[in-house]
């Protein structure tokens, strides 16, 4: 039973202190326990409780108590205290409680309502709980556990309507104190010790790693396994429907199939073929525009259902592949909800090989044939085939495949005033789908403008030129020509040391020290390679180069070579960067090796007045 | 009331619904949206972010004899894409002393039939206060194609508090045609102003009156250093007085300043009663024998942070203070609620602190001849500082000079930011409505200098023998800087710390952070933020910044095509004092610098003595607008901060010969 907490401060809540290093800082949520009861019929009871200690003014705003409400709720109890350091306690009465309407149409209103607890301050602790009575809500119900605050005891009791099939599965709860238990009527979580959300640069999303738990009703009973099965089935059935308008056949007609080759020659060809196609019929927009190209439940993409099919054809085997977005969730088998996945693909073997001999493509992205999404790769998906469905493993690409060269030509002007810079890159594989999405837009404007800032345009700098242009395949080709201000060079300056580095060079993560909760997250491996011209300025020499830098670790390379040329100086710098997830334990290697890469950037080009100059 | 109302501004948001409207058929159009249909124009060409044009907006208020108005507001607009959403069109703003009698739409596609909307309309919050009574009715209109006319009609029925209006002559598109019409009863005089933009002479038939504007500028998409387009559309205020004898039962009457002073004067009556509750608080607060300016810090600082911000803005609760006593035993309240504590504060302790009515967000709302109670949405306190008082440096762009030896200290006690003595941005250069009985009067908020925010760095570089660099660096924020500087702090300490230790890691790579400190509000009012690194002996010379980072204060933005002036929300200046010692013999010692502009300069100076070498530089930026012709002139002044803040020593390595 939920009910309201001690009307006294207990000694242990008066021990409480701030510890800023581990996350407690402005406040500690006590208790945080919630009954919900859907067995009453077509109603819902839910009955909850706060109890919450305050440190500093940051933490008030706990006690601005916000009660969200349906048309139809109705609350039917409260109480809401404030216990004062001193041992007063003051109250909030129900009828203080004011109804904040947030929209209405016609009866059908977002309301809340919202009540104050007087008197908080620093070292006192809040006290408040509500009952509400609504209707059943039939929808996956997340709740988080793990909070912004830290929270020491946390109870949560569902009890589901009793002629629904339900479940309850936990979330990103290894290492931390939760259990939950389930019985034929209910399910029960109880968690002790909730560390804050620990917030760092590079870490998988936070929907991934914040303890929750999933509260669903499942429309047929049985393990995950089946439920899958079942899916699976569906993908299925629909890979196999007839696309309309005779797509299939104009395909089979359009791809150049060599009935000896090789089944992967063919399959690559009727890949390019799709690819081309759908280039020529968007008019080189293809590909995804921003991430998740696929809704899994009930669709699948055309290009992908048509690949399935022509591969089929070609005598291989083709079925669909789910995944989640790694930028937001990975797949959890345990939550028996399709909702999880993003994108679909499509896994092409031999006939009677194995899952291990599948190559995993993705025809709707326009990458080349054997490559996914970056967001997909790393990950498992789900191989849905006629008799169920299969774990697969969606390897990230090779970092060969994801390469960017740079070209750069610096050169001041007359007056040495301004530094122009002409330069441009090809990116491919997932580094030109990286920089198709980034410059992506409905809107020519901010298309416009976000070409602008990858070309450098900043106060100091001006973009002359800014071209962009996505082929085939995701090859992406950018051209920019930049000029900055300098200022003029006097008489008296004798030295110019000009930082190579710039908007051509992408930027290398700079992690802080310390220590390390979550792993760090790259998006795939890849190859960066730049060549730059500097060309020496009118009246000066270049400075003799420093010696070659080269760095190597297991989580890349990188080379750095500067040399004299005929003009000026030649600058080459190859970065790989290999990893996709690197574990909090190598923490400090890894960041070490990135701060050797940004140290050896700081290099600068130098250059000296000539003799007579 | 709040500061936040901007947010009525906000219907853009709603861009996204996509809500249908139901139950329609055909039907008339009202006579007004027959005129505009007959002369709507072919569509043009759509800009990449225009949606819609609005050929009439018109608000029509007829005075009852009651003090009561009956206010009808009409709009047409027309469609320039296919599937734009009415939503963000035509919104109805109203609380609880309106009642909306009828709000109706009607739908005229091009070569269709009108379809009148029978559907039910929407009601929004947009307002963040706590809890509000402040909404936005909306009445849609269904799926438009290019070229649709949409034809939307309130009718409603207020209440006022006082007899004043204004009216934003704004709408979220460009508008052809804007009208403002008052119909007041026989002998009643319209008095009104246009305090931010000129003068618009109205049309006067009788009793009505009717002012129009044409071609009004639309939203523009917010730019880094602009400003939003709201804040330049034309304002109108307007104070109906009734002829003398007369008096309205429902509203009241203020013909000028003083007499609206007087009703919000009525409104806290008796609410900053000393009670022995406030007695006693006042009397728990520290003392500062003879330092009335000490006084005054103590009891705004608890208000200041002992009082939980927290608006609740319903009806008269939205101009009325709570009663002091009620403020302190809840410990929370809004700017008038803390206010009215303040006062009572102050009073009991001898010191003399009055209301201040003000705009926090919008500029120009307040004219000097008409009174409006809507030009205001926020209150702070002026405290008459006693003669005696002397007040420390950069207290004086809150102080206003008064009568005689007075002189007024204006405090925010909602800005948890801003230290006591210092004025936040976002008030400065404002006119405000000091309520003090007998002196009331409209006072115009200093425009704040270039020393009121202001951002002090001492930078000491120690060079070993072994060729170690030690670095002590101090930074001390005043004003606007110093409040942004509190605020991340307060948000979370660590993650200040973590930030400011990458910048001196990002400044020297190799360096050692020894200690990173903070004091958040010294008694001048500063955000004090100390640190000591050490950076390991290197065999390469070294290039040693003379002013570090001291540009990261000056906000820049890029200029390319550039369509908006570049608006700094405050005049700045930027010090850095840099000592190097161990400078070897033979370090070349830059020369000084000295640029100045039209509202701008920036010097650098340097010297010499033995192994120690000073630098200093500052900036001084008090032109707080450049409008696209002037960009030349801004790149002018940034080119030369960078340069300045860019001078950095050679140093050699320890064993590099000769």
């Amino acid at each position: 039973v939920v009910e309201p907490g001690p009307t006294s401060i207990s000694d242990a809540e008066r021990a409480l202190e701030p510890d800023p290093d581990s996350g407690v800082e402005h406040g500690v949520i006590l208790l945080a326990e919630t009954r919900l009861n859907d067995s009453y019929g077509t109603n819902s009871e839910l009955q909850t409780h706060l109890r919450a200690k305050i440190f500093s003014n940051e933490a008030r705003n706990l006690a601005n108590v916000v009660i969200p409400l349906r048309s139809s709720d109705k609350i039917t109890g409260w109480w809401g205290r404030t216990l004062l350091p001193d041992g007063r306690v003051l109250e909030l009465d129900e009828t203080r409680l004011v109804e904040q309407q947030l929209a209405r149409v016609g009866p059908w209103k977002v309301r809340e309502l919202r009540g104050a607890l007087p008197g908080v301050v620093p070292g006192c602790v809040i006290d408040y709980g509500y009952t509400i009575k609504s209707e059943v809500a039939r929808g996956t119900r997340r709740v988080d556990l793990q909070r912004d605050w830290p929270v020491r005891e946390f109870h949560y009791h569902w009890k589901p309507a009793d002629y629904l099939t339900f479940d309850g599965h936990l979330y990103a709860a290894e290492g931390r104190e939760v259990e939950i238990e389930r019985d034929h009527s209910s399910v029960r979580v109880v968690g002790r010790r909730l560390p804050p959300l620990v917030r760092e640069p590079m870490m998988p999303p936070v929907h991934e790693v914040r303890t929750a738990v999933y509260f669903y009703y499942v429309r047929e009973s049985g393990s995950p396994k089946s439920y899958w099965r079942r899916h699976a089935r569906r993908m299925d059935e629909l890979s196999r429907t007839a696309l309309a308008g005779g797509a299939l056949d104009r395909a089979l007609a359009g791809i150049e199939i060599a009935p000896d080759a090789p089944l992967e020659r063919n399959l690559r060809v009727a890949y390019d073929w799709i690819v081309e196609d759908r280039y020529a019929t968007m008019g080189g927009r293809t590909g995804p525009s921003s991430g998740s190209s696929v809704v899994a439940v009930g669709s699948l993409e055309r290009p992908d259902q048509l690949f399935i099919q022509v591969a089929r054809r070609l005598g291989a085997e083709a079925h669909v592949v789910l995944a989640a977005d790694r930028r937001e969730r990975s797949w959890d088998e345990g939550l028996k909800s399709a909702s999880q996945f993003d994108v679909g693909l499509v896994a092409v073997r031999p006939q009677g090989t194995g899952d291990e001999q599948a190559i995993v493509v993705d025809p709707s992205s326009g990458l080349p044939f054997g490559e996914i999404p970056w967001w997909v790769g790393g990950t498992q998906g789900m191989l849905a085939h006629g008799k169920g469905a299969r774990k697969i493993p969606l390897p990230p690409s090779e970092a060969t495949s994801n390469r960017t060269t740079t070209i750069v030509d610096l050169r001041f002007s007359a007056d040495g005033s301004r530094l122009e810079a002409e330069w441009s890159n090809t990116a491919r594989g997932q580094a030109g789908l990286e920089q198709a999405v980034a410059l992506a837009s409905r809107r020519e404007r901010l298309r416009e403008e976000k070409l602008e800032a990858v070309c450098g345009l900043g106060p100091d700098t001006d973009v002359t030129r800014s071209e962009h242009r996505l082929l085939p395949f995701m090859v992406s080709e950018l051209a920019c020509h930049i000029e900055r201000l300098l200022g003029p060079l006097g008489e008296s300056t004798g030295r110019i040391s000009i930082a190579w580095t710039g908007p051509w060079v992408r930027p290398v993560p700079d992690l802080p020290p310390g220590a390390r909760v979550h792993p760090v997250v790259f998006d795939f491996p890849r190859i960066d390679e730049v060549r730059l011209a500097a060309a020496t300025p009118p009246g000066f020499e270049p400075v003799e180069p420093p010696v070659p830098t080269e760095l190597d670790s297991p989580y890349g390379r990188y080379r750095l070579a500067i040399a004299r040329a005929a003009d000026g100086l030649k600058l080459e710098r190859t970065l790989t960067l290999l990893p996709l997830e690197v574990p909090p334990e190598e923490y400090d290697a890894l960041r070490a090796f990135l701060q050797q890469i940004r140290r050896a950037d700081d290099t600068v080009l130098e250059f000296v007045r000539a003799r007579g100059g | 009331m709040t500061a936040r109302r901007a947010a009525w501004l906000a219907a853009g948001l709603l861009a996204g619904l996509t809500l249908h409207a139901t139950g329609a058929r055909a039907a008339k159009l009202p006579d007004w949206a027959v005129a505009v249909a007959e002369t709507a124009p072919e569509v043009e060409q759509p800009g990449p972010d225009d949606h819609w044009r609005i050929l009439l907006s018109q608000t029509s208020v007829a005075v009852r004899a009651d003090g009561t108005l009956s206010v009808e507001r009409i709009l047409a607009g027309q469609a320039l894409r296919h599937g734009v959403s009415s939503f963000t069109v035509g919104g109805f703003h109203f609380d609880d002393s309106t009642r909306i009698r009828s709000a109706r739409s009607w739908h005229l596609p091009p070569g269709g039939n009108v379809r009148r909307n029978r559907g039910r309309p929407i009601d929004f919050t947009f307002d963040d206060s706590f809890v509000t009574d402040q909404r936005t009715r909306i009445v849609p209109v269904g799926r438009t194609e290019r070229g649709s006319l949409v034809f939307i009609e309130f009718d409603a029925v207020e209440d006022p508090e006082t007899l004043t209006l204004v009216h934003s002559f704004y709408e979220a598109a460009p508008v052809d045609r804007a009208r403002y019409r008052i119909e007041v009863p026989p002998g009643w005089q319209v008095r009104h102003d246009w305090p931010r933009t000129r003068e618009v002479a109205p049309e006067v038939d009788g009793d009505r009156w009717v002012w129009e504007l044409e071609n009004l500028e639309g939203p523009s998409e917010p730019e880094p250093l602009g400003e939003a387009a709201f804040e330049g559309a034309p304002f109108l205020v307007v104070t109906v007085v009734p002829p003398a004898g007369t008096r309205p039962e429902k509203a009241t009457v203020a013909p000028d300043w003083p007499a609206l002073a007087d009703w919000f004067s009525r409104l806290m009556e008796g609410r900053d009663a000393l009670t022995p509750e406030i007695e006693a608080a006042a009397a728990a607060l520290p003392r500062f024998e003879a330092d009335p300016l000490g006084e005054i810090r103590a009891a705004a600082l608890y208000v200041r942070d002992g009082i939980r911000y927290v608006a609740r803005e319903i009806g008269i609760g939205s101009w009325q203070p709570r009663p002091a006593s009620q403020v302190i035993h809840e410990k929370l309240g809004d700017c008038k609620d803390k206010g009215i504590l303040l006062r009572a504060l102050l009073r009991a302790r001898g010191l003399d602190a009055h209301p201040i009515l003000i705009d926090a967000v919008r500029e120009g709302t307040v004219s000097f001849e008409v009174p409006a109670q809507h030009s205001f949405t926020h209150v702070v306190v002026g405290v008459f500082l006693p003669p005696e008082v002397e007040l420390p440096p950069g207290f004086e762009a809150a102080t206003l000079d008064m009568d005689g030896p007075e002189r007024l200290l204006v405090i925010d006690t909602t800005d948890e930011l801003t230290s006591i003595g210092w004025l936040p941005a976002n008030l400065a250069g404002k006119r405000g409505l000091l309520v003090a009985g007998e002196s009331s009067r409209l006072i115009e908020i200093p425009d704040g200098d270039a020393a009121a925010h202001r951002v002090e760095r001492d930078v000491l570089y120690t060079m070993s023998a072994g060729g170690e660099v030690q670095v002590q660096r101090s930074i001390s924020r005043f004003g606007e800087p110093a409040g942004e500087a509190r605020a991340r702090w307060r948000t979370s300490a660590g993650d200040y710390r973590r930030d400011a230790e990458r910048g001196l890691r990002s400044r020297w790579p190799d360096a050692v952070i020894d200690s990173l400190d903070v004091e958040q509000e010294t008694r001048s009012g500063a955000f004090m933020e100390t640190a000591h690194c050490r950076r390991p002996g290197s065999t390469t010379d070294l290039l040693l910044s003379l002013f570090p980072d001291v540009l990261d204060d000056l906000d820049r933005v890029p200029l390319g095509d550039r369509e908006q002036a570049v608006v700094y929300p405050h005049a700045l200046t930027l010090r850095c004092s840099t000592t190097v010692r161990g400078v070897p013999d033979g370090t070349a010692l830059p020369m000084a610098h000295e640029e100045t502009g039209d509202g701008w300069r920036v010097t650098t100076r340097f010297s010499r003595e033995g192994g120690e070498l000073s630098a200093a530089f500052e900036l001084r930026l008090v032109r707080r607008r450049f409008e696209p012709a002037a960009f030349e002139q801004l790149r002018a002044f940034w080119n030369a901060a960078r340069q300045a803040a860019s001078v950095a020593v050679r140093l050699d390595p320890p064993d590099a010969g000769p």
